[in-house]
């Protein structure tokens, strides 16, 4: 009855994401970003050596690769990504109830945990799938500006930016369930990764957290994986997912 | 059979400071539409609250279709239908989606659900309006989607907050006809702070203020020992009104009223009626109004000893 009752959720989750056009924008942003990422690549050196020429400074940069295509493509998803997502998954438990539409869903037979958990999975299926359309962007521009761009090894970056940006919508979802409100929810999101981001500066035990992904993803495109943040992600799910139950199942509607 | 039970119920607030609920015993019988009748405060929507494990109790026991009330039970859900007071769906939604929604949430499949939904939005007069999006319903078409809403998972039990406030007469009169032929599929239990919407549809009352019982009873008998209709009149001065008391006074009733007002029970109306006119006519006193109304929840609070508000 529970598979019924999360299905039922999910698809519901799913046709507000898409009704209130959050999937779409989602698609769209890190469509534009992993197109945008190999023209940057490509496009952004030459431009500054004519910057720098024409105020008399002589520069050569550095003819780009592929890699550099691959560095900004995990620098973009990893900031702008981060931001676009938790802008838009800030308010899913906080305005639920605010609206009272989580009392209203709650008074049926669904397990709080339910609720939570389907309400991350939704918000992972839309990271996923707005990956889909970056990634293809990607590597279509990249292999038409540059050559030799290894597809498992990009594979594996772009598996990396999707589990950093699982780690930040469960991390939004905790605190959109503790947060009074949207807004609240927003603030604290964005708080707790930078003081996350932070904390990852500091040598040996930074290694182990979510914001070393993107890194991470970014070594194992030349074939090195550092399984230390997965640890990190793999925890800050968890708890981030532990924490939301335990405040959901104080709430009093 | 008794489906709904509660025994020495207590809630409070703010560390004890605030009792929502002091210790309130009920009894609800299956089959049966019963009403919660309160004023605005009076612990009725906190005692549904509840019943329907929303939230907790601070002391006693309720038993709700054969199980024991426990707070954030799906077990408990399962049996029941519950409407808020103020109910809050997905506007985005149309009217089938929510109900279909509704139906997965209680484990039917699409189609089961599919069809309970078409056959309550039709029963609820909804049927044309399935398909249009919830946020353009107007306030009765949303409560009777409530209704509807809380009848998907076939409940033995369906708890209505209030279900008719905020309507209009018509709206009323609709969504009071739709709850008064649940009771062949439900037991009802309803809450409201109006007098003529319990005598209208209810079997059985119970009159609670400040969270407590102060009475329970079958409607007519509610009626008959709480509610009898009551003589107004309205006099041409507040001085013409204390005149008719001063005179009235000997008589076997109860004088009420403030200002020009005089009200008048007795358990005779059109006798008091007809020794009313006699009085006025023998002492030369003016009345702008008198009539005949039914009592108000305030008649009915103060003949059970409550005070009001």
């Amino acid at each position: 009855m529970n598979l019924r009752a999360a299905a039922a959720l999910f698809g519901k989750e799913m046709l507000s994401q898409a009704r209130s056009r959050r999937l779409p924008a989602a698609l769209l942003a890190l469509l534009s970003i992993g197109v945008a990422s190999p023209l940057m690549a490509r496009f952004a050196p030459g431009l500054l050596e004519r910057m720098a020429a024409g105020v008399g400074v002589g520069f050569q940069p550095p003819q780009p690769t592929w890699r550099d295509a691959m560095g900004h493509y995990a620098k973009y998803i990893s900031q702008a990504g981060l931001f676009l997502l938790v802008l838009l998954s800030m308010g899913s438990v906080a305005a639920e109830k605010q609206r009272g539409t989580a009392a209203f869903l709650l008074s049926k037979p669904v397990p709080r945990s339910l609720f939570l958990a389907v309400k991350l999975a939704s918000s992972w299926a839309v990271a996923a799938l707005a990956m889909v359309p970056s990634a293809l962007g990607c590597a279509a521009c990249t292999l038409l500006l540059f050559s030799g761009l290894p597809l498992p090894h990009f594979l594996s970056l772009n598996l990396c930016l999707l589990l950093y940006l699982c780690s930040v919508l469960s991390l939004t979802l905790c605190c959109s369930t503790i947060g009074g409100n949207r807004a609240a929810a927003g603030a604290l999101s964005f708080l707790a990764w930078f003081l996350l981001a932070g904390l990852a500066a500091i040598p040996g035990f930074g290694e182990f957290l979510p914001p070393r992904l993107a890194e991470a993803g970014l070594a194992s495109v030349s074939g090195a994986v550092s399984w230390k943040p997965f640890v990190g992600a793999g925890l800050l799910i968890a708890s981030s997912l532990a924490a939301a139950a335990a405040s959901l199942r104080r709430w009093e509607p | 059979m008794t489906v709904v039970e509660c025994s020495g119920l207590c809630k409070t607030y703010e560390g004890g400071s605030v009792k929502a609920v002091d210790g309130l015993d009920l009894a609800v019988e299956s089959g049966s539409v019963f009403g919660l009748l309160g004023p605005n405060g009076a612990g009725k929507t906190t005692v549904l609250r509840i019943l329907t494990g929303l939230v907790g109790s601070t002391s006693g026991t309720a038993r709700v279709a054969g199980g024991e009330v426990s707070v954030r039970s799906p077990t408990l859900r399962r049996r029941i239908g519950w409407l808020d007071e103020d109910p809050r769906f997905y506007g985005w939604m149309s009217g089938r989606e929510l109900l279909v929604l509704v139906g997965g949430l209680f484990g039917q499949s699409r189609i089961e659900a599919g069809r309970r939904a078409d056959r309550l939005l039709a029963a609820s007069g909804l049927g044309e309006a399935a398909g249009r999006r919830i946020g353009g319903y107007s306030a009765d078409m949303v409560q009777r989607l409530g209704i509807a809403q809380a009848l998907m998972g076939r409940p033995g039990v369906v708890f209505l907050d209030e279900p008719c406030a905020a309507l209009d007469p018509a709206g009323r009169r609709g969504v009071l006809d739709l709850i008064a032929g649940l009771r062949e599929e439900a037991t009802v239990i309803l809450t409201t702070p109006v007098l003529s919407d319990v005598e209208r549809i209810c079997d059985t009352v119970a009159v609670v203020h400040r969270g407590s019982l102060l009475a329970s009873e079958a409607t007519p008998e509610l009626r008959r020992l709480y509610a009898p209709p009551v003589l107004e009149l309205e006099m041409e001065s507040a001085e013409e009104a204390r005149r008719l008391r001063a005179h009235a006074a000997s008589r076997a009733w109860t004088l009420h009223g403030e200002g020009p007002v005089v009200r008048v029970e007795a358990d005779d109306v059109p006798a008091a009626r007809d020794a009313l006119l006699k009085i006025l006519a023998a002492h030369g006193m003016a009345v702008r109004r008198m009539e005949v109304r039914g009592a108000a929840l305030e008649d009915v609070i103060l003949r059970l000893g409550g005070e009001f508000p």
